[in-house]
């Protein structure tokens, strides 16, 4: 019963692909075909070759999310550190406060972000839709470090700086090899909500830096069949890719199963 | 109730953890699995308690075969390593745990956790949570949830390994205070030797996934059936030696017995020899534990182990008589030893 | 000395200034744009005239209930279907169906929004996958006898991709937390008599209820405030309410704006409480359950 629940809810997940991938690959769907035929490669070579816009958004979207991914990462660390380790001012309202951009209704979140960023001329600039990654994205990285900054004793702190560790050796040394695991899950996270991330992507960006997400819209909302599949399947394919590289790396220095939520 | 492990065999993969275990605790019996760590004492209360499956082997309980019950349907009680009292509930609310699940009425379980309470002294704390309270008392919340639901049999793994040396003493009275009071069957399970001779009625020995021996803890300890046995309880020397008529021939002399004839080895515990005057023997070295000096002396090709008092250490080289005991000698036939 | 006591301040200014100067600047920012006080364009105002505009418009409780059902829909869906998916893949205890299984809920999270509206139009137009195997297997007989299930009135093409979207990103995270409760206290639990449903119930669901709240008010949140999803699939009446403020504000006549920023505020404010209401009676609901 168990096993059989299971496989149906991967089923139901993975189907769609599967017939995304179809769809890129052939280009006669009428009504009453369950599967696609007249096999083509017209629809990948529009993609790849004939889309000038392909490359620069392919590219804009990795920069932004690894950018994303570091900085979200790092503001993340500074303040699980800060919460867990350190007692001052404020601290109870941080703690209220870190996860408040996920429970804001995104739309009027970033129209209110939108109109700071005009003001201060970051629309349609990167460092713009950065920013505005990182405000939904810190949230889960301060979250993730919680729990590992909770996990070190202060007597491991104590004993390397007992040792003669200065504050930047004790990161360098013990504290960093100690979060690793969170570095890539948080890292991985970030990079996936930049990499996803329409609207924000969208109003800031202004239409002029495009990314893979933003690409996509036109065929979604057109509903153009080939062209929108084989978008799609790119989509997740570089995102598997990076994901599969990230845990390969994981893997050979962690010794760890799998990262992602282990 | 009295529980049978009968043919009892389990391996993951081709790793054999437990070959053939056949013992049987007697009603309101106290028996301690005393085993090195690895041996796969735990799984055998696992196994038990169904929260591991058998390869081979049934268990009985009062005759009752339950190999192939669910654990929730064997009333087994089970205390752990660490009192893994549920976080979000209160004292009172772990008690009640069991009996809620059981269907009791809130009367009953009042009722039965106002005992409880009591028998484990921790009146006070019924509305406290887990983490606002010691680990000695958290360790009672553990075994007042297990006893709350009146089990058949009470598993004990390593119950207090994460208490301190008096805690543990403390502890390990109370539940032999309990365990009298309320005629229950415990199997208990340890590596300390101290705390199964003190507390149990038997005690089996596992080693290499076998029972090497099943007695009482005083045979366990001066009448061990096996070398390793032997070993595995503490220090001891082994005479060599004949038994012809009704005495024991050996090169340190010669013991009045009542046994089988033949070659014969003697078994001895350092406290079962004394020194006294004389000069028939020769101190080699000896080696301070606590308050006690065990010498090592050797007469011939025969090492002997002796304790004394720590209080006046004799020096090495000097020259000893000893006394040996003349009643309740154990011995090993030649063949049997290996 | 003084350095020591300024690093927790110095670890915490990253957050506070992106926080404070886009969140609380971007508010402070919709607010004054709503009350009709806009420099750049000449608009110097304060009034409240545009929220009256605003919440006496057509439809505008219409939207927000409408809204308000398809969040709450979705977020009990996600929520029950990923606490049974969690404690199904925690309990089942087949390694091979345990990696294939959390390896699509990772790759049901990694694929964006705008995508899965592709997929809903793709599997649930009256001429989509699922109506051409009713089609084949003669269980209809025309691609009109489908139900229309998006650009619907009900939202379940909304609902859809929401429930598709939100499951996987709930079961993960629940199961991460349910991992380490099984270890510690599966087996006490199972030795006192409980039964798997008690014990869910009983030990799993309250322990792991805070992850199963915040990341339910997660997706109630962003099924309310989503562009994408509700704007692509959203039927001509009722309109969602993030869809409705998506028309004000790519609307060219600046004279809509402050009603926008009105929207926006509202939204903002009312969307932010209806979350906490939300998660607060959810959190009532589970400490409930598990009495």
């Amino acid at each position: 019963m168990k096993k059989i629940f299971l496989v149906l809810i991967a089923i139901t997940i993975t189907l769609p692909i599967v017939f995304i991938l179809l769809l890129s690959l052939f280009s006669y769907y009428r009504f009453p075909l369950l599967f696609p035929k007249d096999f083509t490669t017209e629809f990948w070579k529009t993609a790849l070759l004939k889309n000038p816009m392909f490359i620069p958004s392919l590219l804009n979207s990795l920069i932004l999310a690894i950018c994303n991914g570091f900085l979200s990462t790092l503001v993340g660390i500074m303040t699980a550190r800060a919460l867990v380790r350190h007692n001052f001012k404020g601290k109870s309202f941080i703690k209220t406060i870190y996860t408040i951009p996920l429970f804001i209704p995104s739309i009027a979140l970033f129209l209110g972000v939108h109109t700071v960023m005009i003001r201060l001329r970051l629309i349609n600039s990167y460092i713009g839709i950065i920013l505005a990654h990182m405000i939904i994205s810190i949230p889960y990285a301060v979250s993730i470090f919680i729990p590992f900054f909770q996990g070190i004793s202060l007597d491991i702190e104590d004993a390397a700086k007992v040792l003669g560790c200065r504050t930047i050796g004790l990161y360098k040394r013990i504290i960093i090899p100690l979060i690793v695991p969170g570095i890539f899950l948080s890292f991985s996270i970030s990079f996936l909500i930049s990499f996803t991330e329409y609207f924000s992507t969208f109003i800031i960006g202004g239409g002029r830096v495009v990314t893979l997400a933003t690409l996509m819209y036109p065929y979604i909302n057109n509903f153009d069949l080939g062209n929108g599949a084989t978008l799609g399947v790119i989509f997740i394919g570089t995102n598997l890719l990076v994901f599969f590289i990230a845990e390969y790396i994981s893997r050979k220095k962690l010794k760890t199963d799998s990262y992602l939520f282990e | 109730m009295k529980i049978q492990l009968q043919g009892i065999t389990k391996a993951y993969g081709k790793d054999k953890v437990l070959n053939n275990i056949n013992l049987q605790v007697k009603e309101g019996k106290f028996l301690s699995i005393l085993g090195s760590s690895g041996a796969g004492k735990s799984t055998i209360l696992k196994i038990i308690s169904g929260l591991v499956s058998q390869d081979n082997g049934r268990i009985k309980i009062d005759g009752l075969d339950i190999s192939n019950y669910p654990v929730e349907k064997r009333n087994i009680g089970y205390i752990f390593q660490s009192p893994l009292l549920f976080p979000h509930m209160t004292v009172e609310e772990n008690i009640a745990f069991g009996l809620q699940v059981k269907k009791w009425d809130s009367q009953s379980i009042a009722k039965r956790i106002c005992e409880l309470v009591k028998l484990l002294q921790i009146e006070g704390l019924e509305k406290r949570l887990p983490s606002m309270i010691s680990g000695g008392q958290q360790q009672r919340v553990a075994i007042a949830r297990a006893l709350a639901p009146k089990p058949n049999i009470l598993l004990m793994d390593e119950p207090f390994s994460s208490l301190d040396s008096k805690l543990r003493e403390e502890m390990g009275e109370l539940v032999k205070e309990i365990q009298e009071k309320l005629n229950l069957t415990i199997i208990f399970v340890t590596h300390d030797k101290n705390e199964s001779l003190t507390l149990s009625h038997e005690i089996a020995i596992l080693l290499d996934g076998g029972i090497a021996q099943i007695d009482t803890p005083k045979n366990v300890y001066y009448k061990p059936n096996s070398k390793k046995v032997a070993e595995f309880m503490g220090q001891c020397s082994y005479i060599t030696g004949k038994i012809e008529g009704n005495t024991f021939h050996s090169s340190i002399g010669k013991f009045k017995v009542t046994g089988v004839e033949g070659e014969a080895i003697l078994f001895l515990r350092p406290e079962q020899i004394k020194i006294c005057e004389g000069d028939t023997f020769k101190i080699e070295s000896y080696k301070i534990i606590g308050r006690q000096v065990i010498y090592t002396i050797k007469s011939e090709n025969t090492y002997l182990l002796v304790e004394d008092s720590a209080h006046d250490i004799l020096p090495v080289g000097k020259t000893i008589g000893l006394t040996f005991p003349n009643k309740d000698l154990h011995f090993w036939k030649r063949h049997q030893q290996i | 000395m003084i350095f020591k006591k300024a690093t927790p301040y110095l670890l915490i200014l990253p957050i506070l200034l992106l926080y404070g100067l886009f969140i609380g600047g971007g508010l402070i920012g919709i607010i004054l744009e709503s009350l009709g006080h806009i420099p750049v364009l000449g608009l110097h105002g304060f009034s409240i005239e545009s929220y009256i505009v605003v919440v006496t418009q057509k439809n505008f409780i219409e939207s927000f209930l409408y809204s308000i059902y398809i969040s709450l829909t979705v977020s009990l869906i996600a929520s029950t279907l990923g606490v049974v998916i969690a404690y199904t893949f925690i309990t089942c205890k087949n390694k091979s169906i345990q990696t294939l299984v959390k390896k699509t809920l990772q790759l049901g999270l990694i694929i964006p929004y705008i995508y899965v509206v592709f997929i809903a139009m793709l599997m649930l137009n009256q001429t989509g996958i699922f109506a051409r195997l009713l089609y084949n297997t003669g269980i209809i007989a025309t691609p009109n006898s489908f139900p229309e299930l998006i650009f619907d009135r009900k939202g379940i093409g909304i609902i859809w991709v929401f429930v598709f979207k939100g499951t996987p990103f709930i079961a993960l995270f629940v199961i991460n937390v349910m991992a380490r409760i099984s270890n510690t206290f599966e087996d006490v639990g199972r030795t006192l008599g409980s039964g798997s449903i008690t014990l869910l119930r009983r030990v799993y669901i309250p322990l792991s209820s805070n992850t199963i709240l915040w990341t339910s008010c997660i997706i109630f949140a962003y099924a309310l405030g989503s562009f994408e999803v509700n704007y692509l699939l959203s039927s001509i009446s009722p309109v969602p309410i993030s869809a409705r403020l998506y028309s004000l504000f790519i609307n060219p006549d600046i004279k809509v704006i402050p009603q926008t920023m009105a929207l926006n505020v509202i939204l903002f404010l009312l969307g932010g409480s209806i979350v906490g209401i939300y998660g607060f009676t959810l959190k009532q609901f589970l400490r409930r359950i598990s009495r």
